[in-house]
């Protein structure tokens, strides 16, 4: 989902993508690259993403990965199930 | 991504890899900067950015698990097996060969047994085939409503009922017209019989099988050739018919069609040849597998013709001679048709005659869908028996598969440790291991299959002995083939996957170091498992030992007369219609032509060749030692002039028969040693009298001489008293009889000449089963011979894996201990002692496996009692020579490995520790 989130801002490497979630959670989210790369490919081989050889802003050549239509609706699903997960955790949370 | 894309990514698998690769070291070079931007120097950096993405291998391992297909990475386990087995030579051929041996037996042992005893007749819905029988009990002979019993023997029950298949005519006819439940009633005369066949200017032998009309409809058959038996065929007024037997049509006729409508002459009927039947179709019992069946009216006028006018006997309710078989009505039960059948032949049975207290033998329904049973019962017992030593064999196999794999996987502990620690999920080394197991496991099933074939001949061959060749074609079918794979899979991946993944288990808990618990349990389950396979050999090589003993004991029996350079061959004029005067007439005929060929020393004829050709016996009445109400047996052999001569059996007292012995001289007879001991006290009994016959036509005897005892009939059985008729004077008339030729020189000849002598005394009788004595002993020994060979043969492959299994464990055993025996060299055990350790402990394990094997070897042995001769089954000789076989091959197996033991350099073994 963080992954998904981060690409529905635009197109990005998987560094950029790393990156981009390490500083918007100001370094408490920390992605493994060990799990970063086998997560791309799970998203690639749903068609949730979709990916490309860009030049990158160094002028080198890497793989750009963006959200696809089937990607931006699974998004969505994902983020009106944790909106609610979360909104459950926090009535348990304020009640007990 | 979709299959399409999945398949492109293992079709280009490099580039693949290559993109990955670029991925990944852009990712690190970005790291790189982002630290040289947070001030690090370059090399620190450098070296940061590598540490922060960790292993690269595990996560290109990762990323490809995701998208690759499960079929990748197989192919890819696949070629490392491949590279493995490869590798390591000789651990993949004994794994193979162990597994191939195993299966190969097994295999063959189920395709004979599943053909003999599991496959229906290949006729239309075997299963709606019921077979009627009647039982009695007790063994009563029911005589109050059956004289005379044609056919197959009795077979009795579980419940005591003893049962036969042979019923009158009556009872056919009542079935066939009233019975409801059947759509189609057939019948078969119970016995077979040995025809002269006229095929125009030569005759041949053969088998013919009386059937009713409704025979062939009744199975359900599609001729070959031509057509089958029709109910119109089977009526007296209608013209003769016969239908020739697939075998016979293509080896005897040449499977020329144009043989269909000719003219054959059975004994001395004509009839027209109008079809052949199925290549499968034997008839319903597989033993017998006629060449010739013609319609139940050709057959009863040739009984009849034979038997004389007056006699009644196939219409006789008295004589029970057919095999009746019905084929149920859809919808029918056995039960609602066994009562309606046992009315039907409770009515067509005639009444007693005297007395209303006999009861009618018991009817039922017996299942006809596999034939006949009697073939099942002759062989079921040594089947059984080979089955179990081919299962040892294959037990054996799987030990030694179970104790190499073992011996081997723990010496790949650490490539295994290794994987594992380098990424590699438990999950997927275990896949490698089986994929290489089951490699192991297929290579061996083709070999087995292969191997099969030919077993599967020997056996054929070892079943296929004596008279009656067993007319049953043995094919591999698929459910043989899933059997042999799947007892191949079952196997390897029992004893193969099981420690492996033992292995892999100690494995994964990061052990790379030699000398765990788990190592010392592995050696421990392998010395069981080699102490096991011990115990099986000592089962095996004992019943190897006791066969061989057998065998040569039987080898050694004195015959009694001299095989060498006898040749025997039979005629069967009798068929031809000749009798009484013409009959001895055509045979003094037929041995003076022999007699005058050129390498004939002498010639003499016979009822019975002298081994294994059968025997008859009746009672005698010799006054001073038994009396005419109770006479003493003997057996009885019908022999022309020269017989003792031309045999080379010694007279010992007295005379031989000769010329002189004419059918109006004084009654002559010669007996053997054993009857004038027996009968005669011991004393000479030339010139006593013997009084043979029945009570009522007594025909008075002299003995004449005394002869040499000789094994007749059956090699094993002990020689029973004899007595020698001529043929001149005996009042039974012989409708075929064996010549016996004495030669010099080459005979190769004299086949040939012997067929044309006959044919000029008369074409339509034909000279048949030419052999030669030798060849009948050899004949007679051969199912011992083969049964001898066969346990030997499955003895030695038990052995040999034993061998290679003990070989394994010790060898694999040495090489843990090295750093301890080093230690032991080191301070100051004599290499000799070192061997002496290996040796004891290899011996140790050899005697556990024997103790535990012999109370084994001790039951097989009781099995294997009826296949044995002059010895128990507890014959010491056998008994000390299998534990010394096995202690020897053992002590082998121990001394290389004790040898490298010995040699190990102590420095260097505790420099590796």
């Amino acid at each position: 989902m963080l992954i998904l989130k981060t690409l529905s801002l635009g197109s990005q490497h998987g560094y950029g993508i790393a990156q981009r979630i390490k500083q918007t959670s100001e370094s408490v989210l920390n992605v493994e690259e060990g799990s970063l790369y086998p997560a791309l490919q799970r998203l690639l081989m749903k068609n949730l993403v979709k990916a490309e050889w860009r030049q990158s802003e160094t002028n080198r050549r890497a793989r750009y990965y963006s959200l696809t239509a089937a990607g931006r609706k699974q998004l969505q699903v994902e983020m009106s199930q944790f909106e609610q997960l979360i909104a459950a955790i926090g009535r348990v949370l304020e009640t007990a | 991504m979709n299959w399409r894309q999945r398949l492109e990514a293992l079709l280009h698998r490099g580039r693949f890899h290559r993109e990955m690769e670029e991925e990944i070291a852009f990712h690190i070079e970005a790291t790189e900067r982002e630290l040289i931007a947070s001030g690090l120097t370059a090399e620190e950096a450098h070296r940061q950015a590598r540490v922060r993405f960790g292993s690269r291998e595990a996560t290109h391992e990762r990323v490809h698990k995701v998208s690759a297909l499960p079929l990748e990475s197989c192919l890819h386990d696949l070629r490392f097996g491949l590279r493995m087995m490869r590798k390591n030579p000789v651990f993949s051929i004994v794994v193979v060969l162990s597994l191939a041996l195993g299966i190969g037996a097994n295999v063959a042992i189920f395709t004979v047994m599943k053909t003999v005893m599991l496959d229906a007749l290949p006729v239309r819905e075997p299963g709606r085939l019921l077979m009627l029988q009647s039982g009695v009990k007790d063994g009563v002979f029911p005589e109050k409503f059956m004289h005379d019993y044609e056919g197959s023997t009795w077979v009795e029950d579980k419940s005591g009922l003893r049962f036969g298949g042979s019923m009158p005519r009556a009872v056919y006819d009542a079935v066939r017209k009233q019975s409801t439940a059947f759509e189609n009633t057939f019948a078969f005369a119970s016995n077979e019989e040995n025809v002269n066949v006229g095929l125009g200017k030569r005759a041949e032998s053969g088998k013919l099988q009386g059937v009713s009309g409704t025979y062939f409809d009744g199975l359900g058959l599609v001729p070959y050739e031509g057509r089958l038996i029709r109910p119109s065929d089977d009526d007296a007024a209608a013209p003769a018919v016969a239908v020739v037997g697939y075998k016979f049509f293509m080896n005897q006729l040449n499977g020329d069609p144009a043989a269909i409508g000719r003219m054959v002459t059975i004994n001395d009927t004509p009839a027209q040849l109008v079809g052949v039947a199925p290549p499968d179709f034997f008839g319903l019992d597989p033993t017998v597998a006629p060449d010739f069946w013609i319609p139940l009216s050709i057959y009863a006028a040739q009984w009849q013709r034979n038997a004389g006018p007056n006699d009644d006997t196939l219409d006789n309710s008295f004589v029970w001679w057919l095999t009746v078989v019905g084929r149920l009505k859809p919808g029918i039960t056995a039960q609602q048709a066994l009562a309606e059948t046992s009315v039907l032949f409770g009515h067509a049975v005639q009444a007693p005659q005297d007395g209303k207290d006999a009861t009618i033998p018991l009817l039922r329904l017996a299942d006809a869908s596999h034939g006949l049973a009697f073939l099942r019962q002759r062989y079921s017992s040594s089947l059984w028996l080979l089955a179990g030593t081919a299962l040892a064999v294959l037990l054996i196999a799987c030990a030694n598969v179970a104790t190499l794999t073992l011996a081997r996987g723990t010496a790949r502990r650490g490539e295994l440790a290794t994987r594992i620690g380098l990424g590699a999920t438990r999950g997927r080394v275990v896949q490698q291991l089986t994929i290489e197991c089951i490699l192991l496991s297929v290579a061996g099933c083709c070999l087995g299959l292969l191997i099969s074939q030919w077993m599967t001949a020997v056996l054929l061959q070892l079943l296929n002995n004596r008279a009656s060749p067993l007319g049953i074609a043995v094919r591999v079918s698929p459910p043989v083939l899933l059997f042999a794979l799947a007892v191949s899979l079952i196997c390897s991946l029992l004893c193969g996957l099981a420690p492996a993944v033992g292995i892999t288990r100690s494995a994964v808990s990061g052990i790379v170091k030699q000398t765990s618990a788990a190592v010392r349990g592995s050696f421990r389950t392998g010395r069981a498992l080699v102490a096991i396979q011990v115990a099986l050999c000592v089962t095996l090589v004992m019943a190897a030992g006791l066969m061989l003993r057998t065998l040569h004991k039987l080898q050694s029996i004195r015959l009694g007369f001299r095989p060498q350079n006898v040749v025997a061959f039979t005629v069967r004029p009798g068929l031809n219609g000749y009798a009484n005067e013409k009959l001895l007439r055509y045979y003094d005929n037929l041995l003076e032509q022999v007699s005058r060929l050129a390498g004939v020393r002498s010639a003499t004829f016979a009822q019975f060749g002298p081994v294994g050709e059968g025997s008859s016996s009746s009672l005698v009445y010799i006054p001073g030692f038994n009396t005419s109400e109770k006479r003493s047996e003997y057996s009885r052999h019908i022999v022309g002039n020269r017989y003792f001569e031309t045999l080379g059996i010694p007279i010992v007292m007295g005379r031989a028969l000769g010329e002189r012995d004419t059918p109006t001289s004084k009654g002559a007879i010669v007996v053997n040693e054993t009857l004038a001991k027996k009968y005669f006290a011991g004393q000479n009994p030339v010139g006593r009298q013997a009084i043979l016959g029945t009570r009522e036509k007594p025909r008075i005897c002299e003995v004449v001489g005394v002869a040499q005892d000789v094994r007749y009939a059956e090699i094993r059985d002990e020689v029973p008293p004899t007595v020698y008729i001529p043929i001149s004077q005996t009042p039974y008339p012989l409708d075929e009889v064996s010549f016996l030729v004495s030669t010099v020189g080459d005979t190769r000849a004299l086949p040939n000449m012997v067929r044309a002598a006959a044919l000029e005394i008369d074409p339509s009788v034909p000279v048949v089963n030419f052999r030669s004595e030798k060849a009948v002993i050899d004949q007679h020994l051969s199912t011992d011979r083969t049964f001898a060979r066969l346990s030997s043969g499955f003895a030695m492959m038990g052995l040999v894996l034993a061998c290679i299994g003990l070989y394994g464990t010790v060898a694999y055993g040495v090489a843990r201990r090295t750093g301890e025996i080093g230690v032991r060299l080191a301070v100051g055990a004599a290499r000799f002692d070192i061997m002496r350790m290996v040796v004891g402990e290899t011996l140790t394990v050899a005697v556990v496996g024997i103790a535990i094997g012999l109370p084994g070897a001790w039951f097989f042995g009781q099995a294997l009692r009826s296949q044995m001769y002059g010895l128990g089954p507890h014959d010491w000789l056998t008994q000390v020579s299998a534990v010394g076989t096995l202690l020897l091959v053992s002590f082998c197996a121990g001394v290389i490995p004790a040898r490298s033991a010995a040699a190990i350099d102590p420095v260097a073994a505790l420099r590796n520790e």
